[in-house]
């Protein structure tokens, strides 16, 4: 089916070869989708827990209000989901067709071989 | 019928929009699209097709749906007539930030929509003053002192360990407050600083002697005794526990009252109503101190026995320690006589005053008097230098009433320079406390008569008032 196809031309209108788009292509790197939502959530639940202490007991002699309370009881897990997707949208290495066909004519713009 | 909330709505719509990012690629580009992307094609005559699977090819687009499985070209549309190709992708960055956003806004927005009003707190169930020590970081809640001294006829030296008293820049820092509806007199405020060999550990006894005691074992077996749910005379619990080389050895306990132990001394005194004062004074000497100490000891204290041959022999009680936090507490125990691997203590009290939270047996290592530090300064909630009123056990008495945090600071010693030793810090206090009652009511002496003398009443009187008072929470 490539065979068949257009050819990908730089900004001067010179095919970029295939094989080189190919080359420059990048899977997603397994250890970083790991890593930055696991650390995400980690730290999102360092900092939510942090945000949401209501810095004192909580309990009957020193009550919360229910704002506290209700931050107190769920700002762990909250922090842990959203510090888990923004670990998630980060980047994870990934080069694809197209943003290695922007890197090539970056090259070739800018005289890089 | 299902009705739609517009404002629902709108956070769908936008998640929809964030997932899904729609746009229009230039004609130069589109061989350099993945061949697998989802695209949508509007020719020059205005029909759009849709395409999972696309080849961009000289003799123009060839295009396959996503549910097509032939490998024929299910459309072929020439370069010439194509006026926009858009590219659809979804967004994984854009969707996991807008989901973080909006889990977050959630989050504020809920919390927005509760109270701010604080409950008013139930009174901690305590009668005496309490001790905060800073450990570097904070002030922790760490000592309950001079409790069950509830007149100057009753009043006591206390001596509690102080475990998260830490000095931070040469100095050791605590606080002194009443949170209770009393009056505090309180005539010495020290430190007790033992520096002692690691592996040992330094712990008062009931009198306020600090022992060392090392190499301590867990009780094998603890039973409790005295049902709950009946008014039996005695109750508490009998511990086995591995005899310790040779005959002297202390029973290391860690208890503290259970919230109706200062319930019952408050019921007691409110029932003294306008001779409370009376009261108070006829505790200064005599007999009638005596009689209330009797009383006090005999009903509020814990009564630790040891079992010696047939029979239970008292060794030693520990008085009113106060219910927010747990002391701990050694009792010397003389073995000789003790037949055996095991030895076997009972804790005898008025039943549901006490809550054992741990037991062991130790060496006893020996008796240590330890540095005593008097404050540097002490200063009350309004500034006042109240320094003299702690230095020394003279009857000048701190007093403070409800709301009162008196700060306090001490010199710290150096640290022990020699290789394996440590140190623990006590607090040692002096002083007494009185109870805020109702004293315009009519006096029961007669009641309080027979509250003093008979157990059985007594106990009855104070589970139905219990019960009572907990019922109309």
């Amino acid at each position: 089916m490539r065979a068949l196809s257009l050819p990908v031309l730089d900004d001067d209108g010179k095919p970029i070869p295939e094989d080189l788009i190919l080359a420059t292509m990048r899977p997603a790197n397994d250890a970083k989708q790991v890593r930055h939502p696991l650390i995400g959530g980690l730290v999102g639940l360092i900092v939510f827990a942090v945000w949401t202490d209501p810095g004192h007991a909580c309990d009957e002699y020193d009550p919360c209000t229910p704002k506290e309370r209700w931050k107190r009881d769920n700002g762990n897990f909250v922090g842990l989901v959203v510090g888990f997707l923004v670990g998630l949208a980060q980047a994870d290495g990934r080069i694809d067709r197209a943003e290695a066909v922007r890197l090539l004519r970056a090259e070739r713009s800018s005289g890089q071989p | 019928m299902i009705t739609v909330n517009a404002r629902a709505l709108l956070p769908a719509l936008a998640l929809l929009v964030a997932c899904f990012h729609r746009r229009e690629i230039a004609r130069q580009d589109w061989p350099a699209l993945e061949q697998t992307s989802r695209i949508s094609v509007r020719t020059l005559d205005s029909n759009t097709h849709s395409f999972t699977r696309f080849v961009f090819a000289a003799d123009g687009l060839s295009g396959w749906k996503e549910s097509d499985t032939a490998r024929t070209d299910s459309l072929r549309i020439p370069l010439d007539s194509i006026a926009v190709v858009r590219l659809t992708t979804f967004d994984k960055k854009g969707t996991a930030l807008l989901l973080a956003t909006a889990a977050t806004a959630a989050f504020i927005v809920i919390a927005e929509g509760k109270s701010d009003v604080r409950p008013a707190a139930v009174p901690r169930p305590t009668s005496c003053p309490f001790l905060y020590s800073f450990d570097g970081r904070e002030y922790v809640f760490d000592s309950e002192t001079y409790a069950g001294a509830i007149a100057r006829g009753l009043e006591r030296v206390d001596v509690d360990n102080l475990d998260a008293l830490r000095a931070v820049d040469g100095t050791y820092r605590l606080r002194l407050t009443n949170e209770r509806p009393e009056t505090h007199y309180t005539d010495e405020l020290a430190l007790l600083v033992v520096d002692h060999a690691r592996g040992t550990r330094a712990i008062p006894d009931a009198a306020g002697a600090v022992h060392l005691v090392r190499g301590e074992r867990a009780a094998t077996g603890i039973v409790e005794f005295g049902a709950a749910d009946t008014t039996p005379a005695r109750g508490g619990w009998e511990l086995t526990l591995p005899r310790p080389a040779g005959d002297s050895a202390a029973l290391v306990l860690r208890v503290r009252n259970t919230p109706m132990a200062p319930f019952a001394l408050h019921q007691i005194l409110s029932l003294l109503g306008s001779e409370v004062y009376t009261w108070y004074a006829s505790l200064r000497g005599g007999l009638p101190r005596a009689s209330v100490r009797g009383f006090i000891d005999s009903e509020g204290s814990l009564d630790v026995q040891l079992r010696s041959g047939d029979a239970w022999r008292s060794v030693g009680r520990v008085p009113d320690v106060g219910p927010a936090i747990a002391k701990s507490i050694v009792v010397r125990l003389d073995l000789r006589g003790v037949q055996g691997d095991t030895v076997r203590v009972r804790l005898e009290s008025t039943p549901q005053l006490w809550v054992l939270e741990e037991a062991q047996i130790a060496l006893h290592a020996g008796v240590v008097q330890g540095s005593v530090l008097r404050p540097r300064r002490a200063t009350d909630e309004l500034g006042s230098d109240v320094t003299s009123r702690l230095a020394a056990r003279d009857a000048d008495y701190l007093v403070t009433a409800r709301g009162s945090v008196v700060s306090v600071e001490f010199d710290a010693p150096p640290p022990p320079a020699a290789d394996g030793m440590t140190r623990t810090v006590l607090a040692r206090t002096a002083g007494h406390y009185y109870v805020h009652t109702d004293d315009r009511g009519t006096p029961r002496r007669d009641i309080v008569a027979r509250l003093m003398t008979e157990r059985k009443f007594l106990q009855d009187y104070v589970l139905a008032e219990w019960a009572r008072a907990n019922a109309s929470k």
